[in-house]
Protein backbone atom coordinates (compact mmCIF):
# COMPACT_ATOMS: atom_id res chain seq x y z
CA UNK A 1 0.00 0.00 0.00
CA UNK A 2 1.18 3.55 -0.81
CA UNK A 3 1.74 5.04 2.64
CA UNK A 4 2.46 8.49 1.22
CA UNK A 5 -1.30 9.10 0.97
CA UNK A 6 -1.74 8.11 4.61
CA UNK A 7 1.15 10.38 5.60
CA UNK A 8 -0.45 13.34 3.89
CA UNK A 9 -3.29 13.46 6.40
CA UNK A 10 -1.30 12.57 9.47
CA UNK A 11 2.01 14.36 9.09
CA UNK A 12 0.93 17.27 11.30
CA UNK A 13 0.25 14.90 14.17
CA UNK A 14 3.49 12.99 13.57
CA UNK A 15 5.60 16.16 13.55
CA UNK A 16 3.85 17.52 16.64
CA UNK A 17 4.43 14.21 18.44
CA UNK A 18 8.14 14.24 17.61
CA UNK A 19 8.60 17.85 18.70
CA UNK A 20 6.50 17.28 21.84
CA UNK A 21 8.95 14.57 22.84
CA UNK A 22 11.94 16.88 22.43
CA UNK A 23 12.66 20.19 20.66
CA UNK A 24 14.25 19.65 17.28
CA UNK A 25 15.42 21.36 14.10
CA UNK A 26 14.33 20.48 10.58
CA UNK A 27 16.74 17.71 9.72
CA UNK A 28 16.59 16.31 13.25
CA UNK A 29 12.78 16.06 13.08
CA UNK A 30 13.03 14.40 9.67
CA UNK A 31 15.54 11.84 10.94
CA UNK A 32 13.47 11.03 14.01
CA UNK A 33 10.34 10.52 11.90
CA UNK A 34 12.22 8.12 9.64
CA UNK A 35 13.75 6.31 12.57
CA UNK A 36 10.23 5.91 13.98
CA UNK A 37 9.25 4.01 10.85
CA UNK A 38 7.98 6.72 8.52
CA UNK A 39 10.68 5.97 5.96
CA UNK A 40 8.77 7.50 3.06
CA UNK A 41 8.29 10.90 4.59
CA UNK A 42 9.67 13.59 2.26
CA UNK A 43 12.14 16.28 3.24
CA UNK A 44 10.10 19.11 1.74
CA UNK A 45 6.93 17.86 3.41
CA UNK A 46 8.54 17.98 6.83
CA UNK A 47 10.16 21.40 6.39
CA UNK A 48 6.96 22.87 4.97
CA UNK A 49 4.87 21.32 7.74
CA UNK A 50 7.19 22.75 10.40
CA UNK A 51 6.85 26.23 8.91
CA UNK A 52 3.07 25.94 8.66
CA UNK A 53 2.67 24.68 12.22
CA UNK A 54 4.96 27.46 13.39
CA UNK A 55 2.95 30.03 11.41
CA UNK A 56 -0.24 28.67 12.97
CA UNK A 57 1.11 29.04 16.49
CA UNK A 58 1.38 25.31 17.21
CA UNK A 59 5.16 25.54 17.39
CA UNK A 60 7.58 28.08 18.71
CA UNK A 61 11.08 28.47 17.36
CA UNK A 62 14.51 29.70 18.33
CA UNK A 63 17.85 29.83 16.60
CA UNK A 64 20.92 28.03 17.91
CA UNK A 65 24.26 29.05 16.37
CA UNK A 66 26.31 26.25 14.90
CA UNK A 67 30.06 26.25 14.31
CA UNK A 68 29.81 23.57 11.66
CA UNK A 69 27.37 25.23 9.28
CA UNK A 70 24.26 27.40 9.06
CA UNK A 71 22.45 28.23 12.29
CA UNK A 72 19.85 25.71 13.35
CA UNK A 73 16.27 26.76 13.90
CA UNK A 74 14.86 24.64 16.69
CA UNK A 75 11.16 24.10 17.11
CA UNK A 76 9.31 23.47 20.36
CA UNK A 77 5.65 22.75 20.93
CA UNK A 78 3.30 25.42 22.30
CA UNK A 79 0.14 25.00 24.34
CA UNK A 80 -1.86 25.34 21.16
CA UNK A 81 0.29 22.62 19.61
CA UNK A 82 -0.29 20.38 22.62
CA UNK A 83 -4.05 20.86 22.26
CA UNK A 84 -3.81 20.16 18.52
CA UNK A 85 -1.79 17.01 19.22
CA UNK A 86 -4.29 15.79 21.83
CA UNK A 87 -7.12 16.31 19.36
CA UNK A 88 -5.23 14.51 16.60
CA UNK A 89 -4.43 11.65 18.97
CA UNK A 90 -8.11 11.22 19.90
CA UNK A 91 -9.18 11.38 16.24
CA UNK A 92 -6.56 8.85 15.22
CA UNK A 93 -7.51 6.39 17.95
CA UNK A 94 -11.15 6.51 16.90
CA UNK A 95 -10.30 6.27 13.22
CA UNK A 96 -7.81 3.43 13.62
CA UNK A 97 -10.19 1.45 15.79
CA UNK A 98 -12.96 1.81 13.24
CA UNK A 99 -10.70 0.91 10.34
CA UNK A 100 -9.12 -2.00 12.22
CA UNK A 101 -12.56 -3.37 12.99
CA UNK A 102 -13.65 -2.89 9.42
CA UNK A 103 -10.58 -4.56 7.97
CA UNK A 104 -10.86 -7.43 10.43
CA UNK A 105 -14.53 -7.87 9.44
CA UNK A 106 -13.54 -7.85 5.82
CA UNK A 107 -11.01 -10.55 6.42
CA UNK A 108 -13.53 -12.71 8.26
CA UNK A 109 -16.13 -12.31 5.51
CA UNK A 110 -13.81 -13.11 2.65
CA UNK A 111 -11.89 -15.83 4.44
CA UNK B 1 31.17 9.50 -1.93
CA UNK B 2 30.92 13.19 -2.68
CA UNK B 3 33.62 15.53 -1.48
CA UNK B 4 32.69 18.38 0.80
CA UNK B 5 33.34 20.92 -1.94
CA UNK B 6 31.36 18.93 -4.43
CA UNK B 7 28.45 18.63 -2.00
CA UNK B 8 28.54 22.32 -1.28
CA UNK B 9 28.38 23.24 -4.97
CA UNK B 10 25.64 20.69 -5.52
CA UNK B 11 23.62 22.08 -2.62
CA UNK B 12 24.10 25.63 -3.87
CA UNK B 13 22.87 24.74 -7.33
CA UNK B 14 19.91 22.81 -5.97
CA UNK B 15 18.94 25.63 -3.61
CA UNK B 16 19.19 28.17 -6.43
CA UNK B 17 16.78 26.13 -8.51
CA UNK B 18 14.35 25.75 -5.58
CA UNK B 19 14.64 29.46 -4.89
CA UNK B 20 13.78 30.26 -8.48
CA UNK B 21 10.67 28.08 -8.23
CA UNK B 22 9.57 30.02 -5.15
CA UNK B 23 10.24 33.44 -6.64
CA UNK B 24 6.63 34.56 -6.26
CA UNK B 25 6.82 34.32 -2.46
CA UNK B 26 7.69 37.29 -0.26
CA UNK B 27 11.43 37.57 0.18
CA UNK B 28 11.40 37.03 3.94
CA UNK B 29 9.19 34.01 3.66
CA UNK B 30 11.27 32.43 0.94
CA UNK B 31 14.46 33.11 2.88
CA UNK B 32 12.97 31.48 5.99
CA UNK B 33 11.90 28.39 4.10
CA UNK B 34 15.22 28.00 2.32
CA UNK B 35 17.32 28.65 5.42
CA UNK B 36 15.66 25.59 6.92
CA UNK B 37 16.35 23.49 3.83
CA UNK B 38 19.92 24.68 3.46
CA UNK B 39 20.80 23.90 7.06
CA UNK B 40 19.35 20.42 6.70
CA UNK B 41 21.09 19.69 3.40
CA UNK B 42 24.43 20.87 4.75
CA UNK B 43 24.05 18.63 7.79
CA UNK B 44 22.99 15.65 5.69
CA UNK B 45 25.99 16.20 3.43
CA UNK B 46 28.25 16.47 6.44
CA UNK B 47 26.89 13.20 7.80
CA UNK B 48 28.07 11.47 4.63
CA UNK B 49 24.62 11.10 3.05
CA UNK B 50 24.01 12.15 -0.48
CA UNK B 51 20.78 14.00 -0.01
CA UNK B 52 20.42 15.76 -3.36
CA UNK B 53 19.91 12.51 -5.23
CA UNK B 54 17.03 11.56 -2.99
CA UNK B 55 15.29 14.92 -3.09
CA UNK B 56 13.98 14.69 -6.65
CA UNK B 57 13.81 17.57 -9.14
CA UNK B 58 14.06 20.99 -7.45
CA UNK B 59 10.77 22.12 -9.00
CA UNK B 60 8.94 19.17 -7.40
CA UNK B 61 10.73 19.77 -4.11
CA UNK B 62 9.65 23.43 -4.19
CA UNK B 63 6.06 22.48 -5.01
CA UNK B 64 5.96 20.01 -2.11
CA UNK B 65 7.56 22.55 0.24
CA UNK B 66 5.03 25.16 -0.80
CA UNK B 67 2.05 22.81 -0.44
CA UNK B 68 3.15 21.53 2.97
CA UNK B 69 3.70 25.05 4.22
CA UNK B 70 0.15 25.90 3.15
CA UNK B 71 1.25 28.57 0.72
CA UNK B 72 -0.87 27.54 -2.26
CA UNK B 73 0.27 27.07 -5.81
CA UNK B 74 2.76 29.29 -7.57
CA UNK B 75 1.31 32.51 -8.94
CA UNK B 76 3.51 33.56 -11.80
CA UNK B 77 2.73 36.53 -14.03
CA UNK B 78 1.17 35.56 -17.37
CA UNK B 79 3.17 38.02 -19.44
CA UNK B 80 6.28 36.86 -21.29
CA UNK B 81 7.32 33.39 -22.29
CA UNK B 82 8.12 30.87 -19.56
CA UNK B 83 11.66 30.57 -20.85
CA UNK B 84 12.20 34.33 -20.68
CA UNK B 85 10.75 34.40 -17.18
CA UNK B 86 13.00 31.59 -16.07
CA UNK B 87 16.02 33.43 -17.46
CA UNK B 88 14.96 36.60 -15.69
CA UNK B 89 14.40 34.72 -12.43
CA UNK B 90 17.78 33.04 -12.59
CA UNK B 91 19.41 36.39 -13.34
CA UNK B 92 17.62 38.04 -10.40
CA UNK B 93 18.61 35.11 -8.26
CA UNK B 94 22.25 35.53 -9.24
CA UNK B 95 22.11 39.20 -8.30
CA UNK B 96 20.51 38.58 -4.93
CA UNK B 97 23.14 35.98 -4.05
CA UNK B 98 26.10 38.30 -4.57
CA UNK B 99 27.95 38.89 -1.28
CA UNK B 100 27.48 42.68 -1.36
CA UNK B 101 23.76 42.33 -2.00
CA UNK B 102 23.43 39.65 0.68
CA UNK B 103 25.28 41.88 3.18
CA UNK B 104 23.14 44.90 2.28
CA UNK B 105 19.96 42.90 2.68
CA UNK B 106 21.14 41.58 6.03
CA UNK B 107 21.76 45.14 7.23
CA UNK B 108 18.39 46.26 5.83
CA UNK B 109 16.69 43.40 7.63
CA UNK B 110 18.31 44.37 10.92
CA UNK B 111 17.37 48.02 10.45
CA UNK B 112 13.80 47.22 9.42
CA UNK B 113 12.32 47.64 12.95
CA UNK B 114 13.68 51.20 13.08
CA UNK B 115 11.92 51.93 9.78
CA UNK B 116 8.71 50.42 11.12
CA UNK B 117 8.81 52.88 14.04
CA UNK B 118 9.43 55.86 11.78
CA UNK B 119 6.84 54.62 9.30
CA UNK B 120 4.14 54.59 11.99
CA UNK B 121 4.83 58.22 12.85
CA UNK B 122 5.05 59.29 9.20
CA UNK B 123 1.66 57.77 8.36
CA UNK B 124 0.08 59.70 11.26
CA UNK B 125 1.87 62.86 10.06
CA UNK B 126 0.54 62.23 6.55
CA UNK B 127 -3.00 61.97 7.91
CA UNK B 128 -2.52 65.21 9.87
CA UNK B 129 -1.21 67.03 6.81
CA UNK B 130 -3.93 65.64 4.54
CA UNK B 131 -6.73 66.57 6.95
CA UNK B 132 -5.29 70.00 7.73
CA UNK B 133 -5.00 69.22 11.44
CA UNK B 134 -3.27 71.78 13.64
CA UNK B 135 0.04 70.99 15.32
CA UNK B 136 1.23 71.61 18.84
CA UNK B 137 3.15 74.87 19.10
CA UNK B 138 5.36 73.69 21.94
CA UNK B 139 6.01 70.30 20.33
CA UNK B 140 6.04 70.96 16.59
CA UNK B 141 6.35 67.25 15.78
CA UNK B 142 3.04 66.50 17.52
CA UNK B 143 -0.14 66.81 15.44
CA UNK B 144 -3.32 67.76 17.27
CA UNK B 145 -6.44 65.72 16.63
CA UNK B 146 -8.82 67.80 18.75
CA UNK B 147 -6.18 67.84 21.53
CA UNK B 148 -2.48 67.06 21.67
CA UNK B 149 -3.22 64.08 23.89
CA UNK B 150 -5.33 62.48 21.16
CA UNK B 151 -2.52 63.29 18.72
CA UNK B 152 0.01 61.52 20.97
CA UNK B 153 -2.33 58.54 21.32
CA UNK B 154 -2.78 58.32 17.55
CA UNK B 155 1.01 58.32 17.13
CA UNK B 156 1.37 55.48 19.64
CA UNK B 157 -1.35 53.51 17.86
CA UNK B 158 0.28 54.19 14.48
CA UNK B 159 3.70 53.05 15.66
CA UNK B 160 2.34 49.88 17.30
CA UNK B 161 0.29 49.04 14.21
CA UNK B 162 3.32 49.60 11.99
CA UNK B 163 5.47 47.32 14.19
CA UNK B 164 2.77 44.64 14.15
CA UNK B 165 2.53 44.89 10.37
CA UNK B 166 6.30 44.58 10.08
CA UNK B 167 6.41 41.49 12.28
CA UNK B 168 3.51 39.90 10.39
CA UNK B 169 5.25 40.64 7.11
CA UNK B 170 8.43 39.03 8.34
CA UNK B 171 6.53 35.87 9.19
CA UNK B 172 4.02 35.52 6.40
CA UNK B 173 3.91 38.32 3.92
CA UNK B 174 2.10 37.08 0.85
CA UNK B 175 -1.35 38.32 1.89
CA UNK B 176 -0.10 41.67 3.19
CA UNK B 177 2.27 42.62 0.40
CA UNK B 178 0.02 45.27 -1.18
CA UNK B 179 -0.95 46.74 2.19
CA UNK B 180 2.70 47.03 3.21
CA UNK B 181 3.56 48.57 -0.14
CA UNK B 182 0.77 51.15 0.19
CA UNK B 183 1.76 52.06 3.76
CA UNK B 184 5.42 52.35 2.80
CA UNK B 185 4.57 54.65 -0.12
CA UNK B 186 2.38 56.89 2.08
CA UNK B 187 5.16 57.06 4.68
CA UNK B 188 7.83 57.84 2.08
CA UNK B 189 5.67 60.57 0.51
CA UNK B 190 5.13 62.12 3.96
CA UNK B 191 8.85 62.48 4.75
CA UNK B 192 9.42 65.79 2.94
CA UNK B 193 6.21 67.64 4.00
CA UNK B 194 6.51 66.39 7.59
CA UNK B 195 10.16 67.43 7.78
CA UNK B 196 9.34 70.85 6.28
CA UNK B 197 6.49 71.36 8.69
CA UNK B 198 8.54 70.46 11.78
CA UNK B 199 11.48 72.61 10.65
CA UNK B 200 9.26 75.60 9.88
CA UNK B 201 7.21 75.24 13.05
CA UNK B 202 10.36 74.92 15.19
CA UNK B 203 11.82 78.05 13.61
CA UNK B 204 8.67 80.12 14.09
CA UNK B 205 8.28 78.93 17.67
CA UNK B 206 11.79 79.93 18.58
CA UNK B 207 12.12 83.16 16.59
CA UNK B 208 8.58 84.36 17.16
CA UNK B 209 6.19 86.14 14.82
CA UNK B 210 7.74 86.28 11.36
CA UNK B 211 5.86 89.45 10.38
CA UNK B 212 7.73 92.74 10.73
CA UNK B 213 10.04 91.41 13.41
CA UNK B 214 12.13 94.57 13.15
CA UNK B 215 9.16 96.84 13.83
CA UNK B 216 7.68 94.99 16.77
CA UNK B 217 9.46 92.63 19.08
CA UNK B 218 8.42 89.09 18.35
CA UNK B 219 6.76 86.77 20.86
CA UNK B 220 6.27 83.06 21.34
CA UNK B 221 2.55 83.12 20.73
CA UNK B 222 -0.17 82.39 23.22
CA UNK B 223 -1.48 79.03 24.30
CA UNK B 224 -4.68 78.16 26.10
CA UNK B 225 -4.60 74.63 27.53
CA UNK B 226 -2.11 73.73 24.81
CA UNK B 227 -4.20 75.19 21.98
CA UNK B 228 -2.92 78.20 20.04
CA UNK B 229 -4.78 81.45 20.68
CA UNK B 230 -5.76 83.04 17.36
CA UNK B 231 -7.19 86.32 18.61
CA UNK B 232 -7.68 88.33 21.83
CA UNK B 233 -10.79 90.30 22.75
CA UNK B 234 -10.25 92.93 25.47
CA UNK B 235 -13.32 94.33 27.23
CA UNK B 236 -13.69 97.56 29.24
CA UNK B 237 -14.97 97.90 32.81
CA UNK B 238 -18.47 98.47 31.53
CA UNK B 239 -18.44 95.40 29.28
CA UNK B 240 -17.71 97.03 25.92
CA UNK B 241 -15.39 95.44 23.36
CA UNK B 242 -12.25 97.57 23.00
CA UNK B 243 -10.31 98.02 19.79
CA UNK B 244 -6.60 98.36 19.07
CA UNK B 245 -5.56 97.47 22.59
CA UNK B 246 -1.82 96.79 22.66
CA UNK B 247 -0.61 94.02 24.95
CA UNK B 248 2.84 93.55 26.52
CA UNK B 249 4.14 90.89 28.88
CA UNK B 250 5.98 91.27 32.20
CA UNK B 251 9.28 91.82 30.34
CA UNK B 252 7.82 94.60 28.25
CA UNK B 253 7.74 92.45 25.14
CA UNK B 254 4.94 92.89 22.66
CA UNK B 255 2.58 89.93 22.83
CA UNK B 256 2.02 88.83 19.26
CA UNK B 257 0.49 85.75 17.70
CA UNK B 258 2.47 83.64 15.24
CA UNK B 259 -0.02 84.02 12.42
CA UNK B 260 1.02 83.67 8.82
CA UNK B 261 0.99 86.60 6.38
CA UNK B 262 -2.54 87.66 5.44
CA UNK B 263 -3.19 90.44 2.89
CA UNK B 264 -6.59 91.17 4.46
CA UNK B 265 -5.35 91.56 8.03
CA UNK B 266 -5.72 95.06 9.41
CA UNK B 267 -2.43 95.90 11.16
CA UNK B 268 -2.46 99.28 12.90
CA UNK B 269 0.67 101.43 12.63
CA UNK B 270 2.38 103.65 15.17
CA UNK B 271 3.01 107.34 14.47
CA UNK B 272 6.48 106.38 13.30
CA UNK B 273 4.98 103.96 10.82
CA UNK B 274 5.94 100.74 12.68
CA UNK B 275 3.49 97.87 12.57
CA UNK B 276 1.68 97.18 15.84
CA UNK B 277 1.30 93.43 15.66
CA UNK B 278 0.25 93.33 19.31
CA UNK B 279 -2.95 95.36 18.79
CA UNK B 280 -6.11 93.41 19.61
CA UNK B 281 -8.55 92.23 18.56
CA UNK B 282 -7.10 91.43 15.18
CA UNK B 283 -9.50 92.55 12.46
CA UNK B 284 -9.67 91.69 8.78
CA UNK B 285 -10.68 93.89 5.84
CA UNK B 286 -13.61 92.78 3.73
CA UNK B 287 -12.35 91.68 0.30
CA UNK B 288 -13.20 94.05 -2.56
CA UNK B 289 -13.73 97.21 -0.46
CA UNK B 290 -12.12 100.54 -1.58
CA UNK B 291 -11.00 102.14 0.58
CA UNK B 292 -10.48 99.02 2.61
CA UNK B 293 -13.02 98.56 5.36
CA UNK B 294 -13.68 96.16 8.21
CA UNK B 295 -17.30 95.16 7.75
CA UNK B 296 -17.99 94.06 11.33
CA UNK B 297 -15.57 95.69 13.78
CA UNK B 298 -17.31 94.14 16.80
CA UNK B 299 -17.51 90.62 15.43
CA UNK B 300 -16.24 87.95 17.77
CA UNK B 301 -17.21 85.03 19.97
CA UNK B 302 -20.26 85.29 22.17
CA UNK B 303 -18.74 86.80 25.30
CA UNK B 304 -20.57 87.78 28.46
CA UNK B 305 -18.48 90.46 30.23
CA UNK B 306 -20.65 91.96 32.99
CA UNK B 307 -19.94 95.48 34.19
CA UNK B 308 -17.31 95.55 36.99
CA UNK B 309 -18.56 96.63 40.42
CA UNK B 310 -15.13 97.20 41.98
CA UNK B 311 -14.27 100.93 41.91
CA UNK B 312 -11.72 101.86 39.25
CA UNK B 313 -8.09 102.36 40.17
CA UNK B 314 -7.02 105.91 40.76
CA UNK B 315 -3.77 107.31 39.46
Amino acid sequence: MDTSQLLRGTLDAAVLAVVAERDGYGYDVLRRLRTAGLAEVGDASVYGTLRRLYGGGALTSYVVPSDEGPHRRYYGITERGQAQLAEARASWIGFSRALSALLSLDVEVTA
Amino acid sequence: MTTAAGSSAEIEAYLAAVRASLSDLAEDERADLLAEVEASLVEAAGAGDRPIASLGPPEEFAAELRASAGLGEATLPVVGSPRALDTLRVFADEITRRPAVVAARRVARELAPAWWLVRGYLVVAAIAIATGATWSLTRPWLPRFATWRVGALVIVIGVVASLALGLLTRRRASGLMFLVLAVDIVALLAIVPAERHVTRASASTIVGAPLAASAVQGGLGLLYDGSPVLNVYPYSRDGRLLHDVRLYDNMGRAITLPLGPDAFRRIPRTVSGALALNAYPIRYYSPGTHPRRVAHPDAGPSISAPRLATPPLTR
